[in-house]
């Protein structure tokens, strides 16, 4: 059936016509018939009807011609604008990524130099604390001062010695802990912002990969052939082909019935 | 990103897959991966996977995944895979690697990120069907077809297993009994085709290959110009460039740095006498694989040699073998298929093409 409108008047046929039986066709001594089928009778009316539209175009008066004209150009106005909408998107989604793109690309050299920075902070760390410990003040030396001073009691200058010792000892331990724990602090510090760093650019390449999918859907090339091919039939040495690509085939039913059942 | 994520389509059904049929023909070689499709497209990468060893190298790389000579490049900073041995995945061999290891798995995941990859390169449309043919070597087992269909099932709506050699002969129709010579990086295959599948006995695999050929040229430019620097990827360059063994092939000479200064060295006979050592274990093999064959098509068979792969392309090296197979065997005829790299790779797209459609309808 070639269109709607003829399965439409072939439906209308089929409803409204009316049987009759060849029997009383005879009786009423009609002894042959010439038979149109309700097809063939739908498309000659579908045709008729054609015609008569095409002669109505060419009697179409200007103002209505006009008219036609008029309603094109608005749906081709209408469909320009929804392309521009359409375009406009894309350039959004474009500049979108072209932002986030940007920020990855800041927030990977932050992350960088915050990471530099933390070896650096724990370079340094280790390099203080070694030399606190080198700095430990010798006994000997100092009762020679004191004595140098005018001590002479020996006596004496160990026990102020003893006392300067452990007074600077104590200074000592206490500037090395504030330097370790303001050291600490900025370590923790680092780390901190390290981790909100690392937790920013997820997000964001997590970000970009999903706008990267629903943006920039890689379309695709599309295959030359719009069905499944198969060797024809004017194929060279068809026969000897079909064969091979049969042999391939039943081998991998074998193989992969396997696959499937193991 | 995931590794869950197939290339394949999200779960389109049929109807809306009727847009259209992309072939693929793939090979999966050692050292490279080739895909052709009916879209026009083909690619070739290295058959390199590489991960990240850690977060800041992941975070460095900016990818999950790297692949082909990026991969070799960054492999520092990477957990590298050389997936396949030999056209099989590695750890899927009887012996070796146990299956179910972690070395094992780890194998797979590779050669399946790796045949994405090269499928997606080939760009397929998400709307249209995806029937591929593997190519793989002669000689893998049943256990190493079904790991590569196992990987290639994932990417692919429908898909085939061929042997490598037969591909090759098949995509310059010749169907007729023939001997195909498959010179790759690390090895050489040699494989009688009759028939669809070849047999134990129809396949010699040799060492001497592209890899051996650039030791060969290297020790041999050494001799020549013993101050000379240069590293083994410089002599691969220039083999690939300039290499020829016939007499007759034109005058090589490149630059390179003795004592730090570029100096032009000519490497003629250096390429030439290295590329050469190649001919003889080929011929040699002909002959082993002629002489075990019936002697009624022994003829037939000589004058029926196909060569193929990278290796194929040293300028001169089919009329080499024909010539050393007229002195040593009585008579020969030699052919370079077009295109050897992606010899394998269209011979299988050809084979998914000719394939009919009920066959594939039955694998799906
Ligand atoms: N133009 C050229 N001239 C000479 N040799 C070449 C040329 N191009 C590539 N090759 C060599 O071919 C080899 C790679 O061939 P091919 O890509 O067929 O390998 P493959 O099939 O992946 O390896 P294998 O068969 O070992 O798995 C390399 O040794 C390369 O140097
Ligand atoms: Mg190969």
């Amino acid at each position: 059936m070639s269109s709607r409108i003829a399965k439409t008047i072939f439906d209308l046929f089929a409803r409204q016509g009316r049987d009759a039986q060849v029997q009383d066709l005879a009786k009423q001594g009609i002894e042959k018939v010439t038979l149109l089928g309700a097809d063939q009778l739908a498309v000659l009316v579908e045709r008729a009807l054609d015609r008569a539209l095409e002669q109505r175009m060419l009697e179409l008066t200007e103002p209505e011609k006009a008219q036609l004209l008029e309603r094109a150009h608005a749906e081709f106005e209408a469909l320009r604008a929804q392309l521009q909408g359409l375009e406009g998107e894309a350039d959004a989604k474009r500049r979108q990524l072209e932002e986030l793109e940007g920020r990855l690309g800041t927030l990977h050299k932050d992350f960088q130099s915050a990471n530099a920075s933390l070896d650096a902070e724990l370079a340094a760390a280790s390099a203080e604390g070694a030399e606190f410990a080198e700095a430990d003040v010798d006994a000997a030396t100092l009762i020679a001062i004191i004595q140098n001073a005018g001590v002479r009691d020996a006596a004496a200058a160990q026990r102020v010695a003893l006392a300067i010792a452990e007074h600077l000892r104590a200074e000592r331990s206490r500037a090395a802990e504030a330097a370790a724990r303001a050291q600490r602090e900025r370590i923790e510090n680092l780390e901190r912002r390290l981790a909100k760093l690392n937790d920013t650019l997820s997000r964001t390449e997590e970000e970009l990969e999903r706008a990267l999918q629903s943006g920039e859907r890689v379309e695709g090339v599309a295959s030359i052939y719009r069905t499944v091919q198969g060797l024809r039939a004017s194929a060279k040495e068809f026969e000897r082909k079909r064969a091979m690509l049969s042999d391939i085939f039943q081998k991998n039913l074998i193989l992969q019935k396997g696959a499937a059942t193991a | 990103m995931s590794d869950s994520t197939s290339g394949k389509p999200a779960a389109a059904g049929d109807e809306k897959k009727s847009h259209g049929v992309l072939y693929v023909g793939i090979d999966l070689g050692t050292s490279r991966t080739s895909v052709s499709a009916s879209n026009g497209q083909r690619a070739t990468l290295s058959s390199y996977v590489g991960y990240p060893k850690d977060v800041v190298a992941r975070k460095l790389l900016k990818k999950d995944v790297l692949f082909g000579d990026e991969a070799l490049e960054n492999r520092l900073a990477l957990r590298l895979y050389r997936p396949l041995e030999h056209g099989i995945i590695k750890g899927s061999h009887d012996r070796g690697v146990a299956e179910g290891s972690a070395e094992w798995q780890d194998n797979l995941k590779a050669a399946r990120d790796l045949l994405r990859e090269a499928i997606t390169q080939v760009k397929p449309r998400a709307d249209e069907l995806v029937y591929g043919v593997v190519g793989a070597p002669a000689q893998a087992s049943t256990k190493n077809q079904k790991s590569l269909l196992e990987v290639a099932k994932e990417m692919l709506d429908s898909v085939m297993i061929c042997s490598e050699p037969f591909a090759v002969a098949y995509g310059v129709d010749r169907l007729d009994d023939c001997l195909v010579i498959d010179i790759g990086a690390g090895t050489t295959d040699l494989c009688r085709m009759h028939g669809t599948m070849p047999e134990e006995g129809d396949q010699i695999t040799l060492t001497e290959a592209g890899d051996f050929l650039d030791g060969e040229i290297e020790k041999r430019i050494k001799a020549k110009f013993p101050k000379a620097q240069f590293t083994r990827n410089m002599v691969k360059s220039w083999k690939e460039k300039f290499s020829n063994v016939l007499d007759s092939g034109p005058q090589v000479v490149v630059n390179i740095p003795i004592e730090g200064k570029p100096t032009p060295c000519d490497i003629t006979d250096c390429t030439r006498d290295g590329c050469r050592q190649i001919v003889r274990p080929i011929t040699d093999a002909i002959g082993r694989l002629i002489a075990s064959f019936d002697p009624e098509f022994q003829d037939r068979l000589k004058q029926n040699v196909l060569l193929a792969g990278g290796g194929s392309l040293i300028g001169g090296l089919d009329l080499a073998i024909e010539s050393d197979m007229h002195d040593r065997l009585g008579s020969g005829h030699v052919v370079r298929i077009d295109d050897p790299t992606y010899g394998g790779a269209n011979g299988a797209l050809k084979i998914a093409h000719d394939m009919p459609p009920e066959f594939w309808q039955k694998l799906k």
